[in-house]
């Protein structure tokens, strides 16, 4: 066995997982081998570094809280079955109205934008036409002079 | 159903009997497992509250899948992959809301003080020390990838085999190896600066 091969399998063999001929093989090389008989050493140390002796104590009143939390969670699904839906609805169904009236709201827009760009155009020059009819400089002139048709008496 | 001969069944056999309408053989179940599943959570979890919460959580989803589990399984494997999966869910989620509020955890204390564990009455600077060590443990373990760490946990702190881990973390036997090999590694250059052997 190689020594790159040997390193991948430290771990295992250290935890005991190698089958009996695997484990002869990685001993084999280990008792010949010091670059992998330290990297095996220093494996062993920093695993052991975790110390495994920390644990919570048994807690004899956790069953007790189980066993609430258990019932507490019985009545909450023997709810009403309306209102189990009725919660369940309330999201999709506030998004598929939002959906529809934002639809509606985007199709009425479109029809009067596209109905004020062709019809708009002419009552715009519509709208010029007769304001310089009626306010045209001549007749404003006029206005101001007293020239204008009805004002006339001589 | 007495007690006692709750206490010589096998999980296999209670679980049988469970199913079978008796309630009283979940229990024996739960008192069986409440302190390795909670001290599984605990690994993973910093708040108190969350470890209570992850327990009885293992338990609750426990209670209600085991009517459908299957005796070829062993029911620890099976409780114990739900308790990773929910640890796992726990710790994504707090991870979401920290990147959506980063600074949420400067007035968050998450070191969990470890005050309900056995041996507080020691002297206090043994007590420190021991705390200070947990802490270094903990936050080795957090640098840990997702896959490394649940791997290094059942097989250092819960002393399942590599085939054992295989069947919680359903992977092959070779990815165990593979993952307790990479995490060991990474442990003994993080756990080198903190504590000499
Ligand atoms: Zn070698």
């Amino acid at each position: 066995m190689k020594c790159n091969q040997v390193k991948k399998r430290l771990s295992a063999y250290l935890d005991g997982e190698l089958t009996a001929a695997e484990a002869e093989k990685v001993s084999d090389h280990l008792n010949r081998c010091v670059g992998c008989r330290r990297a095996a050493e220093q494996l062993r140390r920093a695993y052991q570094r975790l110390d495994a002796g920390d644990a919570l104590p048994a807690d004899s009143f956790f069953l007790t809280r189980f066993r609430a939390r258990l019932s507490d969670l019985g009545q909450s699904n023997a709810r009403p079955y309306w209102q189990q839906w009725l919660q369940r609805a309330v999201i999709p169904a506030t998004l598929a109205v939002g959906l529809f009236l934002g639809m509606q709201l985007g199709i009425h827009l479109q029809q009067n934008w596209s109905g004020a760009q062709s019809s708009g155009n002419t009552y715009i020059e519509s709208q010029l036409l007769s304001d310089m009819q009626q306010n045209s400089l001549t007749a404003q002139y006029l206005a101001l002079n007293g020239w204008t048709e009805g004002d006339d008496e001589e | 159903m007495d007690r006692e001969l709750n206490q010589t069944m096998t999980d296999e056999e209670l679980v049988v009997r469970f199913q079978g309408g008796d309630e009283r053989a979940f229990d024996e179940l739960l008192r069986r497992y409440e302190q390795k599943i909670r001290t599984l959570c605990w690994r993973y979890l910093s708040q108190p509250d969350d470890v209570e919460d992850g327990a009885q959580e293992t338990f609750i989803k426990a209670y209600h899948g085991l009517k459908a589990f299957h005796p070829q399984a062993r029911f620890s494997t099976w409780l114990y992959r739900i308790a990773v999966n929910h640890c796992l869910n726990k710790i994504r989620s707090q991870r979401r809301r920290r990147w959506l509020q980063p600074f949420s955890h400067l007035y968050r204390s998450d070191d969990h003080p470890a005050d309900s564990m056995e041996g507080g009455d020691n002297d206090p600077l043994q007590d420190l020390e021991r705390q200070e060590r947990i802490q270094q443990v903990r936050l080795a373990l957090a640098a840990l990838p997702e896959d490394q760490r649940t791997a290094v946990i059942l097989h250092r702190f819960e002393g399942l085999s590599y085939q054992e881990i295989a069947d919680v973390m359903a992977c092959s036997l070779s990815a165990v190896e593979a993952r307790l090999h990479r995490a060991k590694l990474k442990l003994a250059g993080l756990l080198a600066a903190y504590v000499e052997v």
